[in-house]
């Protein structure tokens, strides 16, 4: 038993006389003394608090779940009508121009059809079935919904085209369909040139699921002033020469400044009613424009017979 | 301090009377306390426990409580089944094992009534021996080898220096060695 290891280990457990025999007086100084009665009050004073229990409290349920929902479901139900209300005014698509000459193109799908007829024409009767049309005047264009009896129209229109590709005319040219269409126009003269006052020209362009209409350098449903501007553009902008064509003209235009073109579109041509008489080529594309989309001002010539 | 003083001076003074009361039991709960818990709780977890023992000696006079005999019998009482609740609170957890498991049979005490008689016997025997060295070595050798302070705090109590405390120290533990052996008894 060293000094190390010496251990008073046995006084542990003691009964209370000799737990009063290991007492001194001095055994804990002031500062501990002080230290340990402050813990002493403090757990006295605060050991009434524990055991009180006071007051229910209340359960909240927690709003800002509520809140952001409610905000989630308005802000979705605006989407949906704001992108209604876009997708209901973005008005109808336009059409490019890409190419320089005015075609009409119209192509159907089983479920509708377009059928033009033309009351008053040149000298052809022909019945083409997507043609381009020239020396005619095109009167009306309707768009109908395919049924039997338009099925019949469109077969017969089939068979007159085949038969009249025998038949040599300048004023017609076939269109050239590069897609699968279905021959949809029929012309139908009902009168002589010289015995017809064409009706105002009236176009309705409709649209039809999977019908594209292509045409160049004006739009497809012009107004009447823009008509009038685009023709007169078109008409002034073309080269007159002194030169005197045959015949006799067949729609006389008369625009809001006073400034008349005579035309023919049979011999294509246009002559200025300035005075000068002189006279331009009329183009096909203009031609095809006249014949699509009319003109509110042109008036057909009419000459009557001396005899 | 009898009850009926300390009655009358908390009436005059709670704060007061409180104070007294630590100031005289406080050593002697302090002892309690200490050789129940000297093994198994640090310094500061044995001044806790003195804290509450004064706490629930407060809270009881506070609640009008009396009893018959002396306050000391009282408070001893009361350290005592603190310091108990201490021990078993922080002997609690790994070390201990439930009586359910099979374990149990092997870390059985082997203590008995008769081995507690001379265990106590042999503390007062103990005790008795090292109480032959006189004062200041019998303060020195319980406060460095029971307490377990150091030198200077020891010097503080018996108004020595620290060196002449661990000379006497160390005298008076060979002189205790000696008085041992001499009586048969080996620590």
């Amino acid at each position: 038993m060293n000094k190390d290891n010496f251990d008073l280990k046995s006084l542990e457990n003691a009964d209370n006389p000799i737990v009063e025999k290991l007492v001194n007086e001095n055994m804990l100084d002031d500062a501990e003394k002080d230290r340990i009665f402050r813990y002493s009050m403090k757990e006295y004073s605060k050991s009434g608090k524990e055991t009180t229990i006071s007051g229910v409290e209340t359960y909240k349920k927690s709003n800002w779940r509520k809140l952001l929902s409610t905000a989630a479901v308005l802000l979705l139900v605006a989407g949906l009508c704001g992108g209604t209300a876009v997708m209901l005014n973005r008005g109808t698509p336009v059409i490019d121009d890409t190419s320089e000459e005015m075609t009409t193109n119209i192509t159907t799908e089983n479920k509708y059809v377009v059928v033009t007829s033309v009351t008053s024409i040149s000298q052809t009767t022909a019945k083409s079935t997507a043609a381009k049309i020239t020396g005619t005047s095109a009167k009306s264009t309707e768009t109908k919904p395919v049924s039997t009896e338009t099925a019949d129209i469109i077969n017969e229109a089939d068979t007159t085209d085949t038969e009249e590709q025998d038949v040599p005319n300048d004023n017609i040219q076939p269109v050239e369909n590069t897609e699968k269409t279905t021959p949809v126009t029929t012309i139908k003269t009902t009168a002589p040139i010289r015995t017809t006052t064409a009706p105002p020209p009236t176009t309705q362009a409709v649209k039809a699921e999977t019908t594209a209409v292509q045409t160049t350098a004006a739009p497809q449903t012009p107004e009447v002033g823009y008509t009038n501007s685009y023709l007169y553009m078109k008409l002034n902008s073309l080269e007159y020469r002194p030169y005197s064509c045959d015949g006799l003209p067949e729609y006389v235009i008369t625009f809001p400044d006073g400034t008349t073109f005579y035309l023919n579109l049979s011999s294509k041509w246009v002559q200025k009613g300035d005075g000068t008489e002189n006279e331009a080529v009329l183009p096909d594309d203009l031609i095809d424009w006249i014949n699509t989309y009319g003109y509110p001002t042109m008036t057909e010539t009419t000459y009557m017979d001396i005899d | 301090m009898k009850q009926d003083e300390f009655r009358k001076i908390t009436k005059k003074s709670r704060h007061k009377g409180y104070r007294m009361l630590f100031d005289e039991y406080c050593n002697y709960v302090y002892a309690i306390v200490f050789n129940r818990l000297r093994s198994c709780a640090s310094r500061e977890d044995i001044d806790e426990c003195v804290g509450d023992v004064f706490s629930d000696v407060y809270r009881y006079f506070d609640s009008d409580g009396s009893f018959e005999g002396d306050m000391s019998g009282f408070i001893g009482t009361v350290a005592r089944r603190k310091s108990s609740y201490y021990y078993n609170r922080l002997t609690s957890g790994s070390d201990s094992i439930s009586l359910d498991d099979d374990e149990v049979q092997s870390v059985l005490s082997g203590d008995d009534v008769e081995n507690e008689v001379s265990q106590n016997e042999f503390q007062r025997l103990l005790i008795e021996k090292i109480s032959e060295l006189g004062e200041p070595d019998y303060t020195i050798i319980i406060q460095k080898y029971y307490y377990n302070r150091t030198s200077s705090e020891i010097a503080r109590i018996v108004s020595m220096t620290p060196e002449a405390v661990r000379m006497r120290c160390g005298r008076a533990l060979k002189k205790l060695k000696t008085i041992l052996e001499n009586s048969g008894m080996t620590l």
